[in-house]
């Protein structure tokens, strides 16, 4: 299906198939052009390559642990819970991709076909006119080039084929979309929602959570048995990937190719044209060198990666890489600051429990400088929540061996409530990734060296996240509450954006409002890079949104002869 | 994640320096804890027979399956050898060498060869040791101060107590085997869909997974 395409010239060249990239390959297919996809790592194929997706629990050798070579390989990737033993196969081998922690920083990468599509956690939520406005409004690093409204059909477009579940809420700070029918909620977070809506005279709400998980056939696709293994590859195609979505959309229009192990050096730049000619590709296996040319190139590498290969083209015309004429190439870089929040046990639902394994809990839109609500910090943060009655895994203190401890490791404990918030991170000019030129990779190649942290204003709203958690956990009823503020890594909530963000003015910005680089405006990128503020909303949807909105202006735009 | 129903302390976090040295103390207090395995060439099949009759213990025959019909035994050979580090690896052989000597001390007799009851006995006793430690490791803040100002010899490596470890991996062997999960748990591999407020009674059994 891949190996080595036999032509060399495109319409367009897609880097890298992660979730943006799977989204520009299928829109730009199936608007007539002919598209070469890329990606660095190896080919993994829909349900062949799924090797534990399946297994039962006693089929696992190592039984959910690790193994001492797993930890080895990734001492990076086990510093958060997305890496499990049963997933490794999907994340980088960060011996053979180091890169530099000026401070500490945790980088999750997922070098294949399909890249973080098959481990991404599905919440999928709209960013909403107060998150485009923000910046502006109070003076924040530069305005976003567009608003809600622009994004807001193309928004409906990306839901319509991914299939996102959700109930519809009326919320100003989380419009709602095109769902599939809701996840349900269980009793305790049905319980805990009247409890926070009538505690905080509804400033407060609590939502089902809104994920690319299939609640019923879609598009081909099967729905959501509730394995809750949805990182493992999905034997139903029922969670949105590039395996089970995108790809399959492109591959049916006959004009995609596709070459896996194909890392991209660089943008091959045309300084007289002021243009792209296509890009330059390292074979990560045998590493000969080829080049590709296209009319059009889609850099969706994702954030940190699409950084690294502008900052390595075109360095002839600017020593720190394609648009980096702004001075802000590189800088400006934002997560979702997390890890706080609280738990606490919920008695008088010893009558019920649960079955099935919901892949999706409930959440608590932003309410914080929300309406009339003014606090000490700008923007805010929403919380990831969920309650269930943990089985064996639990700790029971009274016995050690024996029939009791059987006994009662066979039954489900008690409720459980656990909140996680996931704060707004303002971009800040001095966060910022830089070429690291004295350390190389396994080939070759100069590593990224990170310099970020978060600040006053995120931690200023952390008391909050703390303390409301509690807050809200103990309006519930809730008892034994532990709050939490553990230690924060830049970059461990895998949502990391900027680097090479949009902007109205080439001076302050690397792209455009259509992601066009302002320095070769057939170049888009459309991945996390291009984020001018972080709201607090996983951010995956609108990278799809933005994906496909900028695919369509680049085909009316090549047709106009703009490019 | 970790092996975690007590925190092992894990892999690369278990050497520590002279910082936190008061977890060091309690292992020289309570030495020798660590086996030298330098010609170690893994579990025998009588190794593999002791942890079958030491997780028989921990999770015995009721009126569903143990965890020796299980074989939690092999299980928690392959974890020990494939999933610890050298220090674990170390602190659990000489665990179980440990019991085994205590079994020998006691009844003149092998753990495999001794009564149920008295394999209760064995085990409560190290249970008590085990809790002891865990005492002192969560320590009196005056005792951790001064245990840090006699002790000067080098850093110390701090694993949990092997006790713990055969606690963790046999329930974790037993609740993930075909007989504990279908057997004494209630397992459905593909449920279908979610009922948040499904009836229960006492005695119900939790799910698998």
């Amino acid at each position: 299906m891949q190996s080595q395409p036999s032509s060399t010239a495109f319409d367009a060249i897609v880097i890298g198939s992660g979730i943006s990239g799977g989204w520009a390959a299928k829109e730009l297919t199936e608007l007539g052009l002919n598209v070469l996809l890329l990606d660095r790592g190896r080919q993994v194929e829909h349900l062949r390559d799924y090797p534990t997706a399946t297994l039962q629990p006693w089929q696992y050798r190592h039984r959910g642990l690790f193994t001492r070579e797993q930890r080895q390989t990734h001492p990076v990737q086990r510093r958060a819970g997305p890496f499990t033993p049963l997933n490794a196969h999907f994340w980088v081998n960060d011996l053979e991709s180091p890169y530099t922690e000026r401070q500490p920083f945790s980088w999750f990468r997922g070098y294949q076909l399909g890249g973080r599509s098959l481990t991404w956690g599905r919440q999928s939520y709209r960013l909403s006119p107060m998150d485009f406005e923000g910046n502006a409004r109070e003076g924040v690093a530069v305005d976003w080039p567009i608003r809600y409204q622009d994004l807001e059909p193309w928004y409906a477009h990306v839901e319509r084929f991914a299939g996102i579940s959700g109930s519809r809420d009326g919320l100003a700070q989380l419009p709602d979309g095109e769902f599939l029918p809701p996840m349900a909620m269980n009793c305790v977070e049905e319980s805990f929602t009247k409890a926070v809506h009538s505690r905080f005279g509804g400033q407060r709400s609590v939502i089902i959570g809104r994920t690319a998980n299939l609640t019923q056939r879609h598009q081909g696709r099967g729905q959501c048995l509730y394995r809750n293994q949805c990182s493992q590859g999905c034997p139903f195609g029922a969670y949105f990937s590039t395996q089970s979505a995108t790809l399959p959309a492109a591959q049916a229009t006959g004009r995609l190719t596709l070459r896996t192990n194909a890392i991209v050096t660089e943008v091959v730049y045309d300084r007289d044209r002021r243009r792209a000619r296509g890009v330059r590709v390292l074979d990560a296996v045998d590493k000969t060198t080829q080049d590709y040319s296209a009319r059009l190139v889609f850099l969706c590498a994702s954030t940190l990666n699409s950084a690294w290969v502008l900052m390595n083209s075109a360095t002839d015309v600017w020593p720190e890489g394609l648009g980096s004429s702004s001075g802000e190439l590189g800088h400006n870089v934002m997560d979702h600051h997390a890890r706080v929040g609280a738990s606490g046990l919920v008695a008088g639902f010893e009558d019920k429990y649960h079955s099935g394994r919901r892949p999706n809990g409930v959440y608590i839109p932003r309410y914080r400088n929300v309406g009339n609500d003014r606090r000490d910090y700008v923007r805010g943060f929403g919380y990831q929540a969920s309650a269930s009655r943990i089985g064996w895994q639990r700790n029971i203190a009274e016995y050690a061996f024996g029939a009791e401890l059987k006994e009662a490791l066979s039954e489900p404990g008690p409720w459980v409530m656990g909140m996680i918030g996931f704060g707004e991170t303002l971009p800040h000019h001095d966060n910022r990734v830089t070429l690291d030129r004295s350390r190389r990779d396994k080939w070759g190649l100069p590593v990224l060296a990170m310099d970020c942290r978060i600040r006053d204003n995120e931690q200023a709203m952390r008391t909050d996240m703390m303390n409301d958690a509690a807050e809200m956990l103990e309006a519930a009823g809730a008892t034994s509450i532990r709050s939490f503020d553990e230690y924060y890594e830049f970059g461990s909530t895998i949502h990391e954006m900027g680097a090479a963000r949009m902007g109205r003015d080439p001076k302050t910005s690397v792209l455009n409002g259509f992601n066009q680089v302002w320095d070769a405006p057939n170049v888009f990128v459309t991945d996390g890079a291009c984020m001018t503020s972080s709201a607090c909303q996983n951010p995956s949807l609108t990278y799809m949104a933005l994906t496909a909105r900028a695919a369509h202006y680049a085909v009316e735009e090549l047709k106009r002869g703009n490019l | 994640m970790a092996i975690n129903r007590r925190t092992l302390l894990k892999g690369a976090g278990a050497l520590i320096g002279l910082g936190t040295v008061s977890g060091g103390v309690a292992w020289w207090w309570n030495s020798p804890e660590f086996a030298d395995l330098s010609n170690w060439t893994g579990f025998s099949a009588d190794d593999v027979a002791l942890l079958n009759e030491i997780a028989e213990s921990i999770i015995p025959a009721t009126n569903t399956p143990g965890a020796k019909a299980a074989d939690v035994g092999a299980f928690m050979a392959i974890a020990v050898t494939e999933c610890f580090d050298p220090p674990e690896q170390a602190a659990f052989v000489a665990g179980l060498r440990r019991i085994e000597s205590l079994s020998v001390d006691r009844y003149g007799r092998s753990f495999r060869s001794i009564s149920a009851a008295e394999r209760s006995t064995v085990l409560a006793g190290i249970e008590r040791e085990r809790r002891r430690r865990e005492l002192w490791n969560r320590g009196e803040r005056g005792l951790r101060i001064l245990a840090r100002r006699i002790y000067l010899g080098p850093p110390l490596v701090q694993v949990a107590h092997y006790f713990t470890m055969m606690q963790d991996l046999t329930v974790r062997g037993y609740f993930t085997s075909r007989l504990g999960a279908t057997e004494t748990l209630r397992h459905r591999p593909v449920p279908g869909d979610y009922n948040g407020a499904l009836p229960y009674r006492k005695g119900d059994r939790a799910w698998s997974l």
